[in-house]
């Protein structure tokens, strides 16, 4: 398993929204170094070291995670929750990216401590616009402690 | 009849001085003596008086006692009073005493013997007294019993040591159909089912002095009735009230039944609920996604491969892109809706006049507005600021959006006032609309425009609709094709504070 360092992990588990979702940041040079998980199990799995995943260098974390929030197996609240408990990867600034405009899925994001819950927009020209500024947002504007 | 302090005595004679005698001898605290000097000046004033005793003189002209006695005999009103005869001849009263071995008769002999006329007076009288006493009680008695017959409650008697019925009113027969003789000396057990004769005969070991119990009892035709039993005990006798409960007890199942069953709707109405929000939030989530991807690739196509496409092409991408895009905004419109429903109010005092210009101000910063706005004076009202904004923008945005092709458009913000409620009204200068479709207005989906003309979902005043009805208000429009249209939104006037102000008609 490659395991180059990464600057954006993408849990998503509709193709058609990671595929799109990458070309918003391939459009803005964002995409060179991007990993696509399909669920939360691997992207657990990829982040903590464990199974195919074991080989992996802890250290080399993703700057960002973005989440998607209902997948199947283990969803995007369930992997925020993992994340943000383990004081290794608390730092790291999680995403959460999502059809869902519920109001409750918001405030369970935000009590398990997400950094940003954005709504996918429908139209394409919004959705890559939201994409940019997210990865723009969080690559380039945001410090987070060096490790 | 009020009690009399003095016992009346009557006596009749033709003699002056034989009366005055009599009184002499007499004479007594409580008495008070009425005279008559002949037979029909007695039977006036026994007509008249309350007479206790008659001293009657046997020889009189006119007529003689005797006879006055056989007249007050056969009244019934004077039936009773006590006559003592008074006769200077020994002999004659035996035969003329005859039709007088009824009632209180006596006779005395002139010259009278003092002692012995007191004694036979006083006698006499104590016992005539005592009589009309005893007719007194009777007469409660009676009344009582009367009072106990004819009420509808069973009232009984019944003896705690044999628990069997000593004495039970008229009730048993018209509430259980059994004669009072059929009860009288039978058990209360025998009439009781198992946990009613459990509950009396455990109240039987019980000493308390009052208690009330329910119970079933048997009624002779085999039906059984509830009873409320109130019992005062008392040496060893139970006296109880018993009231027929039976309807009240079938209208307690009634409504434990209808409770039962209004708690399994709510748990029904919840479950809807339920699938409801996770219906709309399956349809947030899962029906946007794919809605993103026709769009995206519709988009993506024309992107990349705008060259290869020839007009028509372009234009039919163009149409899936923008299909795809009024699918999204309708969902976020209906599940906006949705969620009104569930969202709870939250009540505090709110600005119109601040809500109004801040939904004006957010509407008009993109798209600049021609309109004359006026915003006139418009009451505080309690409510909840955020859902009041949406009603006043969605109502401004509509007024906006239909004024916007007038040579001259004009909008006013106002209000009115009733006795209840505050009436709010945003009216405009624009399209208008047919009045015969004025109940589809509030709808959602139903448009009275069509989509080429003015854009829109037919969502907006169907959300108008749902927040003020949950405020407690209510909405209506009146309208007018080209000449406009007014919308009006009602408030319940907030009870803590009266508003004193004069508002215009629209």
């Amino acid at each position: 398993m490659e395991t180059r360092k990464i600057d954006i992990l993408l849990v998503e588990d509709n193709p058609d929204d990671a595929d799109l979702t990458i070309r918003a940041l391939k459009k803005n040079g964002l995409a060179s170094s991007i990993i696509h998980l399909q669920d939360g199990e691997e992207a657990l799995d990829f982040i903590f070291c464990k199974g195919v995943y074991s080989d992996r260098v802890f250290e080399e974390m993703p700057k960002l995670l973005i989440l998607d929030l209902k997948m199947p197996k283990v969803d995007g609240i369930e992997v925020l929750r993992q994340v943000k408990s383990d004081s290794r990867t608390r730092a790291m600034p999680v995403v959460l990216f999502t059809s869902s405009s519920e109001e409750r899925d918001i405030t369970k994001s935000y009590q398990s401590g997400v950094n940003s819950y954005i709504v996918k927009p429908v139209e394409f020209e919004s959705f890559v616009k939201v994409v940019s500024n997210l990865g723009l947002y969080w690559l380039s504007l945001n410090q987070i402690p060096h490790r | 009849m009020p009690e009399r302090e003095k016992t009346n005595i009557l006596i009749v004679d033709d003699k002056a001085k034989n009366i005055f005698a009599l009184e002499e001898v007499l004479a007594g605290a409580g008495r008070n003596f009425i005279r008559a000097i002949n037979g029909k000046e007695a039977l006036k004033i026994v007509l008249n008086e309350e007479i206790d005793l008659i001293i009657l003189d046997v020889q009189m002209p006119g007529m003689d006692g005797f006879e006055v006695a056989q007249i007050l005999k056969s009244h019934k009103r004077t039936r009773e009073i006590p006559i003592i005869f008074a006769s200077a001849e020994r002999k004659e009263h035996q035969s003329m005493m005859k039709g007088f071995e009824e009632g209180a008769v006596d006779y005395l002999y002139k010259p009278l013997d003092p002692a012995i006329t007191e004694a036979k007076v006083s006698v006499l009288l104590q016992l005539h007294l005592q009589k009309k006493e005893l007719v007194k009680k009777n007469l409660i008695l009676e009344k009582h019993s009367l009072l106990i017959n004819n009420s509808a409650d069973l009232i009984c008697i019944i003896n705690v040591r044999t628990l069997q019925f000593e004495e039970a009113n008229q009730a048993v027969n018209s509430m259980l159909g059994y004669t009072i003789e059929e009860f009288r000396n039978t058990s209360i057990l025998s009439y009781l089912d198992a946990e009613g004769r459990l509950t009396v005969e455990n109240l039987s070991q019980s000493d308390k002095e009052k208690f009330s119990f329910e119970t079933r009892v048997y009624c002779k035709d085999g039906s059984a009735r509830w009873l409320n039993w109130n019992v005062v005990s008392k040496d060893g006798l139970w006296f109880a009230n018993s009231r027929d409960i039976t309807d009240k007890k079938a209208a307690d199942q009634e409504i434990s039944q209808l409770n039962a069953e209004l708690k399994e709707n709510i748990t029904q109405l919840e479950a809807t609920n339920n699938e409801l929000e996770s219906f709309s939030y399956s349809v947030s989530h899962d029906l946007r996604a794919p809605l993103r991807s026709i769009n995206a690739y519709a988009r993506i196509i024309l992107d990349d491969h705008y060259d290869g496409l020839d007009e028509e092409l372009r234009r039919l991408f163009d149409i899936i892109q923008r299909n795809a895009n009024k699918m999204g905004v309708l969902i976020d419109d209906l599940l906006r809706f949705s969620r009104l429903g569930r969202r709870k109010l939250e009540k505090v005092p709110v600005d119109l006049v601040e809500l109004t210009q801040r939904a004006l101000k957010d509407l008009t910063e993109h798209n600049k507005s021609e309109a004359d706005i006026q915003i006139g004076t418009l009451p505080s009202a309690e409510g909840d600021p955020a859902l009041l904004y949406q009603v006043l923008l969605n109502l401004l945005s509509n007024a906006i959006k239909y004024s916007a092709k007038r040579p001259a458009p004009k909008i006013t913000i106002g209000a009115l006032e009733n006795e209840n409620e505050l009436i709010y009204y945003v009216k405009d200068n624009g399209t208008g609309f047919n009045m015969d479709y004025v109940h589809r207005l509030f709808s959602v989906f139903q448009r009275l425009h069509n989509g080429n003309e003015f854009e829109g979902t037919g969502v907006g005043l169907a959300i108008v609709q749902r927040i003020i009805a949950k405020h407690g208000g209510r909405v209506w429009a009146e309208g007018e094709p080209d000449k406009g249209a007014t919308f009006f939104f009602s408030l319940p006037r907030p009870a803590t504070e009266k508003i004193q102000h004069n508002y215009g008609n629209p």
